[in-house]
């Protein structure tokens, strides 16, 4: 009992240094290289949405033309006015696909304000096309 | 002299708090995080009231303002964009394919991205963006 005793006053302790060097450069890595970033996700295409885009005849296009210029199914309307617009159509025909089509020169965040706002207004179908001069 | 062997043996602090804290720091950082290459280009998303979240997944396609385009941290030519993107969905067919573009990008630009990368075979596209609400305004270091 007294050589225990002795023993253990007299520092058998593990040295723990080398642990806690280790795990404060494991926990600077861990803190530098992860990422906690969390987006915001618009499915823009998938296999369904190709069908409907394919068979969508008479699909509502709403052309953004410029900051406070819309046209929807070829009607001028101000911009404020999607919303209600596209609340108008859907009362007469809920399953109404909607395509935005950007004019040039519109930028990628006021076509997602745009379909943000249609999404808000109800419209469930909703997808993205290329500017042409001929559509309305 | 008659002073110097009063001193005390034992004068360490205690370190136990100390590593029980950093070891749970560690535990965090691992569990919590994601890692993914840091982006060939800083981009910023447009922000959106998407209720859908998601992280960055397997094929990131970055746009920038002026058109320029990568995939998971490189830097591609445009005409290459297809060709990688075949490759990746050759793996893994039903990979989700990410668009991340800069909300200042001309929208018929990453439109364009959008039919490449249908062409190219992709199955599902998704436009990454930043929340718009107080629930998580900006992905800063992003």
């Amino acid at each position: 009992m007294r050589m225990h005793a002795r023993r253990r006053g007299l520092g058998g302790e593990l040295n723990i240094t080398p642990l806690i060097d280790m795990v404060f450069i494991l926990l600077v890595f861990f803190m530098l290289a992860t990422n906690f970033a969390r987006f915001r996700l618009i499915g823009v295409d998938s296999p369904q949405e190709r069908e409907v885009a394919r068979t969508a005849e008479g699909a509502v296009v709403i052309e953004l033309l410029g900051a406070d210029s819309i046209r929807v199914d070829g009607q001028p309307r101000p911009r404020a006015a999607l919303g209600p617009a596209v609340e108008a159509i859907l009362k007469l025909d809920p399953n109404r696909v909607f395509l935005i089509r950007p004019a040039p020169g519109i930028s990628l965040q006021e076509t997602v304000a745009a379909h943000d706002e249609a999404r808000k207004a109800g419209a469930r179908q909703l997808s993205f096309s290329r500017w042409k001069e001929t559509g309305a | 002299m008659k002073f110097l062997p009063d001193r005390p043996r034992e004068a360490s602090i205690d370190l136990t708090p100390l590593i029980d804290m950093v070891f749970i720091l560690l535990v965090f950082f691992m569990l919590a995080g994601t890692f993914r290459a840091t982006d060939a280009f800083p981009v910023t998303p447009p922000s959106s009231i998407s209720r859908i979240f998601g992280d960055e997944r397997e094929a990131v396609v970055l746009i920038r303002s002026d058109g320029l385009v990568g995939l998971n941290g490189r830097i591609l030519e445009r005409e290459d964009l297809a060709r990688a993107v075949r490759l990746i969905l050759a793996n893994d067919a039903s990979a989700l394919v990410q668009v991340k573009a800069d909300a200042g990008t001309e929208a018929n630009v990453v439109i364009a991205v959008l039919e490449e990368l249908r062409d190219a075979g992709a199955g599902y596209i998704v436009l990454l963006t930043r929340g718009a609400g107080p629930i998580d305004g900006g992905a800063p270091g992003t």
